[in-house]
């Protein structure tokens, strides 16, 4: 051992250097833990926050609901028999004398029709009905950089079927 | 020194050694613990308790279906109320709580207050103050709980509204009160129907009720499902025919004294009926009245359930299967000696008199008791028991309605049966049948001699899928020569007559009835069911209308159900937009 690699063993075998080193990795292991946590927390957070607008809007969604079948009740009072009576009577209309009722024949007219009640609108999700929420809402942080690591290999052609 | 460095380094060695056995111990003892919880009973009820915190399970119940009339006109729908309750672990001045939902709810005070000062505890969380609270209390009860939030300070001595929760629910409502409210029913506060469409198709209007479980962590948030609604439905029911035979009924029971007024108004060419009306009736908004409207016994829909001997009209029945099956025609003399007897029994006129030479037509047209006996008895008990039945008395006629009844029809063969009650009846007595079978059965006379099933929903929508039902025939239990043999007889009659029930401008076929009421020993003094049964216009028959008044005064149905008849028809011609007989020659729209 030439006097160079023997200066150059004791410098790396220091206390002090052993101790940087040390401190260093752990340092840098509590770095990385810490950086893994805060991506974590802020994912749970806004997971936790985007969670809690999914129970609002069901919550809106269902007031909604309620509040439409109280308007088409509200809607039927007002147009109820009684209702209208009254305020035919108001507007001073009476009853028909059938001596005055004169008919005709109007051609292509066939009388009333069997009412049609329209079928409501499909749900605007209705795809997710089976598979739930988007897996926006979901997907844990490991399952969205590897959908995001596999989307990325699709477009840049890495993976999936050729020709 | 070299010793005393290394006995320093083994004793520090010792110590790490020790704590890190001493963790590790500690690790083993957790990890022992929790694997000796996965199959300890203690270990079982723990998950289940930690199950409690992770969310809650929550029927989702979807709003029940609506019923339209047959132009969609809303019958019956849901309005928001509210329940009111208690959160008791924050409840800390239960007077002023009791004070405010006495004076905003109207709760009695001290039934609020001993609500209100139950002790919360492990099993007494939540206290249900009241349901179906209206929109307009409950808005005016939050208002207050605004303010009061506004303005509460924790100061000592201020009352506390704490604990007052609202929570807001569907409940069934009828926007046009007591219309039909004997084809509809009514839910009651536990959600289920009863009586009429609400009882038969309580499950299908009441859809699917859905356990969901919502977890509290909202990183687990799940998509409710949709739920779809309760089926809706549109009936044959019209909302305009219905009001206006329900307001003359209303005025006709005052008119003629009467117990109950009642009528159905179908089409005889699909067994849709049009109108369904009984009086007195119960507004279904306020069901809890219901033993007021309908005391003891007293059917909710007595056209379905009600059995009564019908009384003359029951002789058109008789009548067309003697026609139908050749034992008279019309022209067929019969002398009236005023009684005739058979069986053992002397059967006589309504007026007791002798009506001397008749035919067929006059039989019908002076209902005559005895004229009819002799017809039905030389006909014979097993053709006219035959017809009768093909006629459907004594059966369900499958209406889409609950509690419908189907009368008794004794037949030869019956241990109560006796040759007499062949005679008896073929002018409708010792029968009993319900005003619905009645009409039916007069739908074949209407209608080429086919009966069809009577119902009253037009169509169901599901899942956002319209189902039309389709008209099904009950039978046919006369040709239709003989159809128009008895609507020529039961004209010619009426005309003959003058009947109150005749309708300027269209010729109708009736006949009127005037049953006694059988009571503890024979009949009921001065107590009758007064009915009239018609169909018109006679060459196009559009409608059957069947009017029955229950103990009238004058007791006659010629005096009594013949004018409701002929009111009701005048005007249900206008809603149909049926013309004149006359015009509808001159527009070439008669058959």
């Amino acid at each position: 051992m030439n006097r160079a690699q023997k200066i150059l063993q004791a410098y790396q075998n220091t206390p002090w250097r052993q101790q940087i080193q040390m401190v260093g990795s752990v340092a840098a292991t509590a770095v990385i833990f810490t950086l893994v946590m805060i991506v974590y927390v802020w994912v749970s957070s806004e997971a936790g926050t985007y969670g809690l607008k999914v129970q609002e809007l069901q919550d809106q969604a269902q007031q909604i609901e309620r509040s439409i079948e109280d308007k088409k009740v509200q809607l039927a009072d007002l147009t109820s028999t009684e209702n209208l009576a009254e305020r035919a009577k108001e507007a001073g209309y009476e009853a028909v004398d059938p001596n005055r009722i004169r008919y005709l024949v109007v051609d292509g007219y066939y009388g009333d029709q069997q009412l049609q009640l329209a079928p409501p609108p499909n749900a605007v999700h209705a795809q997710d009905q089976e598979g739930g929420l988007p897996d926006a809402f979901t997907a844990s942080l490991f399952d969205w950089i590897r959908e995001t690591i596999y989307q990325l290999s699709i477009r840049t052609g890495a993976v999936g079927g050729g020709e | 020194m070299a010793v005393n460095n290394n006995t320093h380094v083994r004793i520090q060695n010792w110590r790490i050694q020790m704590l890190m056995g001493g963790l590790v111990i500690f690790a083993v003892i957790i990890f022992g613990w929790t694997i000796r919880f996965q199959f300890v009973p203690e270990g079982q009820e723990i998950r289940l308790e930690g199950k409690d915190y992770e969310g809650v399970w929550i029927d989702f119940k979807p709003p029940r279906g609506p019923i339209y009339d047959r132009n969609g006109h809303l019958l019956a729908g849901n309005r928001i109320v509210y329940e009111v309750g208690l959160e008791l672990q924050y409840v800390r001045s239960p007077e002023a709580i009791a004070q405010v939902l006495n004076a905003i709810i109207g709760i009695d005070y001290a039934e609020a207050l001993r609500i209100a000062n139950i002790p919360y505890s492990e099993n007494a969380i939540y206290a249900q103050v009241a349901r179906e609270v209206p929109a307009e209390q409950a808005h005016e009860l939050q208002q207050l709980l605004d303010e009061w939030r506004q303005n509460y300070t924790g100061a000592k001595g201020q009352e506390s509204l704490a604990g007052l929760v609202l929570f807001p629910y569907l409940a069934r409502t009828y926007p046009e009160g007591d219309l039909a409210s004997s084809v509809l029913g009514f839910v009651a506060k536990d959600d289920k129907g009863y009586h009429g469409l609400e009882q038969r198709f309580d499950r299908e209007l009441s859809g699917a009720t859905r356990r969901i479980f919502i977890p509290n962590n909202p990183n687990n948030v799940a998509q409710l499902p949709d739920i779809p609604p309760g089926a809706s439905m549109i009936l044959t029911i019209d909302r305009e025919i219905q009001a206006m035979t329900e307001e003359i009924l209303d005025q006709a029971l005052e008119l003629y004294d009467a117990e109950s007024a009642n009528a159905i108004i179908m089409d005889p060419r699909t067994g849709a009926i049009l109108a369904l009306a009984t009086t007195p009736r119960l507004d279904i908004n306020e069901y809890w009245n219901f033993a007021e409207v309908y005391p003891g016994a007293t059917p909710f829909n007595r056209l379905i359930s009600y059995t009564y001997e019908p009384g003359s009209v029951f002789k058109i029945f008789t009548m067309a299967a003697a026609l139908d099956n050749g034992t008279v025609t019309l022209e067929t003399p019969f002398f009236d000696g005023g009684y005739y007897e058979y069986g053992g029994i002397v059967v006589r006129n309504w007026d007791r008199a002798a009506w001397g030479q008749q035919n067929m037509i006059g039989c019908m047209q002076h209902s005559l008791n005895v004229c009819l006996a002799w017809v039905g008895t030389e006909m014979g008990a097993e053709d006219f028991y035959r017809y009768m039945d093909n006629f459907g008395f004594g059966h369900y006629t499958s209406v889409d309605l609950a509690g419908e009844a189907t009368g008794r029809l004794k037949e030869p063969g019956d241990g109560d049966w006796y040759p007499s009650d062949l005679a008896t009846n073929t002018f409708g007595q010792g029968v009993s049948v319900t005003a619905l079978q009645v009409i039916t059965a007069a739908g074949a006379l209407a209608n080429d001699g086919v009966m069809m099933v009577p119902h009253v929903i037009q169509s169901f929508v599901d899942n956002g899928v319209q189902m039309d039902i389709r008209p099904t025939t009950y039978g046919t239990p006369i040709t239709k020569e003989t159809a128009d043999l008895m609507t020529y007889a039961l004209t010619v009659s009426l005309e003959n007559e003058a009947s109150k029930a005749l309708v300027p401008g269209y010729r109708i076929a009736g006949k009127t009835g005037t049953a006694q009421i059988p009571g503890g020993e024979g009949y009921l003094e001065n107590k009758t069911n007064a009915s009239f049964i018609g169909y018109g216009p006679v060459d196009d028959p559009q409608f059957v209308v069947f009017v029955w008044l229950e103990h009238p005064t004058p007791i006659w149905g010629s005096e009594t159900a013949a004018p409701v008849f002929s009111e009701i028809t005048q005007r249900l011609v206008v809603h149909l937009k049926i013309p004149p007989d006359t015009v509808r020659q001159q527009l070439g729209m008669d058959n």
